[in-house]
């Protein structure tokens, strides 16, 4: 039996990531828990707590390694045992401990793994203040759970665990929840499981292969030759006919593992495993999946309170796990699916006599899991997704700067998915209203009514708010796009609206304006072309479609048409106030015509000299939201990421006005493509040094900045011989868009999604400039 | 464990289920993918809200 995790490896090197066993006891006896019920016993010699003063020291030495190392972060997860164990004053107290070294130097990403069992509202308020997100362990519905997951007299632990995640689920709770951990038995119905984890609405659910070596091999009932990849597999039918509704660790990490990408697990891929565990008496061991081994395995010898991290990393097992693929044994080197396994879990490979150096105890049902993954993925994708774009044709149509009709077309298609979830999700938080029951009761027998109101840009701004803000009081905004709904599909309506200072919105329809600026309760009647709001003091406004033209409360929507693009001037619902700058009030006619002849000159300048851009802007662009003039008459204009289809300027001249369509619209679309898909990591800590701003920006800002200011350099371009001023203009867009390039390029946030648009719009930037 | 580098998340599967499922019928469970990637506090964090331009002059 090998001893301790001795014998030094080599150079020290960087490790981010530490398990702080705060609490070395459990409340639960379960006996799959490779703590207590397998090889290693070592649980029995340690401190039930941590205390503040090993918590600290343990701080301490995580600071100085990240402050050496100049880590730009460092996670720390609180484990067990049972961390709740500790209860809430201790929690805050070791928490506070733990904070103030390392976030002097880095930046801190708490979590922590519970059972869940003992939270409650007074834990999550000392999670919430300090930030840390939870994952609970469940392992499926009652009888699966609780097949294992008992407390010491036997009785399960189902009903304590959901609660806890109901609780987690609360708005006040929910930015904690990180998701489940489900540790497989095949004997229990992955339909099941799979169902119930749903139903807990987790952000991820990671599963977990039962530890095991080849000493104690896994239970394979039935005789089954791969029962674990069987199991996996049903999972991931469901999980892929159900449109992939949570992230699932092991299948995103296969997709992501067969396109070179990593793994994001410790059960697969060839990630660098930069991790050590802090025990409870302050010392260093291994990851706990070793204590499955054999009596002492994740030993090192070594303390917070005599050691500095680097000599933790220099040990031979920690630093192995560093180098992906290079220390694998020659089993492994020669298989085909290597990449994507990488040995599986490292304490899976172990058998007495060869230690680690063998492929995983899971090995055939890793090598069936990758392939069949694939292949189901692969027969999903051709059934269910003929007419899909692919991810590459939109990456590399947006890359090119422009985008043709049908992958606008198809990103605005998924703007109105996210506003359908989105106002959905209203409903969720809030509770049913009335105007909600009006919306879906049209939607039942008009559905392209209701569809023509929900893309309205800025229902999802709308909803984004409600969301957000976790106040019901908007939620009458609903009845409004119910009645806006009806009168398309001219059908009788009676509904609760909210008049919002002094207006009620009808998107696409029109503006209905209440002769006072209040906030207050109102309902809505459509019937045979004619509304009827009634408010305040029971009275009652009387609209008629029929005639033409505006009056003092009512506002038709007012559309502007030019060869082919349809935009509408929008002045009027609340909700558009999501620009970042103070919206115009209602406009006068003579106000709208300046619109209207700004944007056709506009429209016919695009036409002539900026054709490229003219598909995307006639497929996406809707609403012109006319902003209030600034006070030192400088230009404004502003894109938001929740308003896709609608551009917020101030009024400014044709020309200048079709340089800003154009950049805005910039702005739109690769938004539109970052709801969708990762280009950068969105937990990067990087700034970049840009041209078009004093202060650094990150990653996103720079990649937008990129983005809009090609494309200004390419209307200037194409302005070479038209505007004395081009050349000095194009030069200077098109140095900054170069710089910055290089700079995004010179980063590592960019995930290879992003790299390959990155490449891509850097091809089109270079073929400019000639 | 999971280790530090994080897989891709993709929305697209999730919104082909919801496009396609009438406003009544569409489940939390459906939604919360989406919710938690446009609206969360952490997704806030880490986004650009809003892209804004203002002249020199």
């Amino acid at each position: 039996m090998p001893g301790r995790a001795g014998g030094a490896a080599g150079e020290a090197h960087p490790l981010s990531q530490f398990v702080l066993k705060v609490h070395g006891r459990c409340d639960l006896s379960c006996d799959h828990c490779y703590v207590y019920e397998h090889a290693d016993q070592s649980w029995r010699t340690k401190p039930k707590i941590m205390t503040p003063a090993v918590a600290l020291a343990a701080a301490r030495r995580i600071a100085e390694h990240a402050e050496a190392w100049h880590l730009t972060r460092v996670r720390v997860v609180l484990h067990g045992g049972e961390p709740l164990l500790l209860g809430p004053a201790r929690m805050d107290e070791l928490i506070s401990q733990v904070r103030a070294p390392i976030e002097a130097v880095t930046r801190l990403t708490l979590m922590m793994q519970t059972n869940g069992v003992r939270f409650n509202p007074e834990m999550g308020d000392v999670l919430k203040r300090h930030g840390v997100r939870v994952g609970v362990s469940l392992d499926g519905d009652r009888a699966a759970n609780d097949r294992h997951r008992r407390f010491a007299n036997g009785a399960g632990s189902y009903d304590q665990v959901r609660a806890a995640l109901a609780l987690l689920r609360r708005p006040e709770y929910r930015e904690l929840y990180a998701g489940i951990l489900c540790t497989v038995d095949v004997r229990n119905s992955p339909e099941r499981v799979y169902a119930a984890l749903l139903a807990e609405r987790p952000p991820q659910v990671d599963f977990l292969l039962p530890h095991a070596t080849w000493d104690s091999p896994p239970d394979r009932p039935d005789g089954s030759h791969t029962p674990y990849a069987d199991w996996l597999s049903a999972i991931h039918r469901r999980w892929l006919a159900d449109g992939r509704p949570m992230r699932i660790r092991l299948f995103d990490g296969l997709y992501s593992t067969a396109q070179g990408g990593p793994s994001g697990s410790e059960q697969l891929g060839a990630d660098a495993v930069d991790l050590a565990v802090i025990e409870t008496d302050g010392r260093y061991e291994q990851a706990d999946s070793v204590k499955t081994a054999y009596d002492g395995a994740p030993a090192t010898g070594l303390s917070v309170l005599t050691h500095p991290v680097d000599d933790v990393s220099r040990l031979r097992p920690i630093a192995v796990r560093q180098h992906g693929l290079r220390n694998l044994n020659a089993v492994c080197q020669s298989c085909p699916v290597v990449r994507q396994c990488a040995g599986g879990l490292y304490a899976h490979r172990y058998r007495t006599g060869h230690g680690f150096d063998n492929p995983s105890v899971y090995c055939p049902d890793l090598r069936v899991l990758i392939d069949r993954t694939a292949d189901e993925r692969s027969v999903h994708h051709a059934s269910v997704k003929p007419e899909e774009i692919s991810t590459a044709d939109v990456i590399s149509q947006i890359a090119s700067g422009f985008g043709d009709e049908a992958t606008i077309g198809w990103l605005a298609e998924q703007q109105r998915s996210v506003t359908r979830a989105l106002v959905s999700a209203t409903i969720d938080q809030h509770g049913p209203t009335s105007g909600w029951a009006a919306l879906a009761e049209v939607e039942a027998e008009h559905p392209d009514a209701v569809r023509r109101v929900l893309a309205h840009p800025y229902v999802r701004a709308w909803a984004v708010g409600v969301l957000r803000a976790d106040d019901p009081a908007g939620m009458p905004y609903l009845g409004g796009l119910a009645a806006a709904a009806a009168v398309h599909a001219d059908v009788r309506l009676e509904t609760g609206v909210r008049i919002d200072r002094g207006v009620v919105a009808l998107p696409t329809v029109g503006t209905l304006y209440w002769p006072e600026a209040v906030t207050a309760a109102a309902r809505i009647t459509v019937d045979r072309g004619k509304l009827w709001l009634t408010g305040p003091g029971h009275r009652t406004i009387t609209v008629d479609l029929a005639q033409p033209g505006t009056t003092a409360a009512w506002q038709p929507a007012r559309w502007i048409t030019l060869d082919g693009w349809r935009v509408r001037i929008e002045d009027g619902d609340p909700a558009r106030d999501c620009h970042g700058w103070t919206p115009a009030d209602r406009l006068d006619e003579h106000a709208v015509g300046r619109w209207r002849d700004a944007l056709t000159e506009a429209w016919r300048l695009i036409g002539a000299e900026l054709p490229g851009y003219a598909p995307a802007l006639r497929t996406g662009l809707q609403v012109i939201m006319p902003l209030a003039p600034d006070p030192a008459g400088k230009q404004r204009a502003a894109t938001a990421m929740d308003a896709f289809g609608a551009l917020a300027a101030t009024q400014v001249g044709p020309a200048e006005l079709a340089v800003l369509l154009v950049h805005e619209f910039q702005h739109a679309k690769l938004g539109a493509l970052l709801d969708l898909y990762d280009l950068h990591d969105r937990d990067s800590d990087a700034q970049l040094t840009v041209g078009w701003k004093p202060e650094p920006r990150p990653v996103e800002a720079a990649l937008q900045g990129v983005y809009a200011h090609a494309a200004v350099a390419d209307v200037w371009r194409l302005r070479a011989r038209t505007d004395p001023r081009a050349a000095d203009l194009f030069a200077m867009y098109h140095r900054w868009t170069t710089d910055a390039i290089a700079a995004l390029r010179g980063t590592d946030a960019l995930t290879p999604l992003g790299t390959d648009f990155v490449d891509r719009l850097a091809a089109t930037v270079r073929s400019w400039k000639s | 464990m999971n280790t530090e580098v994080a897989t891709m998340d993709n929305l697209v599967g999730p919104l082909a289920i919801i496009n396609k499922t009438p406003l009544r019928e569409i489940r939390a469970e459906h939604t919360d993918r989406v919710v938690r990637r446009i609206v969360d506090k952490q997704a806030l964090l880490r986004r650009l809200d809003v892209a804004a331009f203002q002249s020199a002059h």
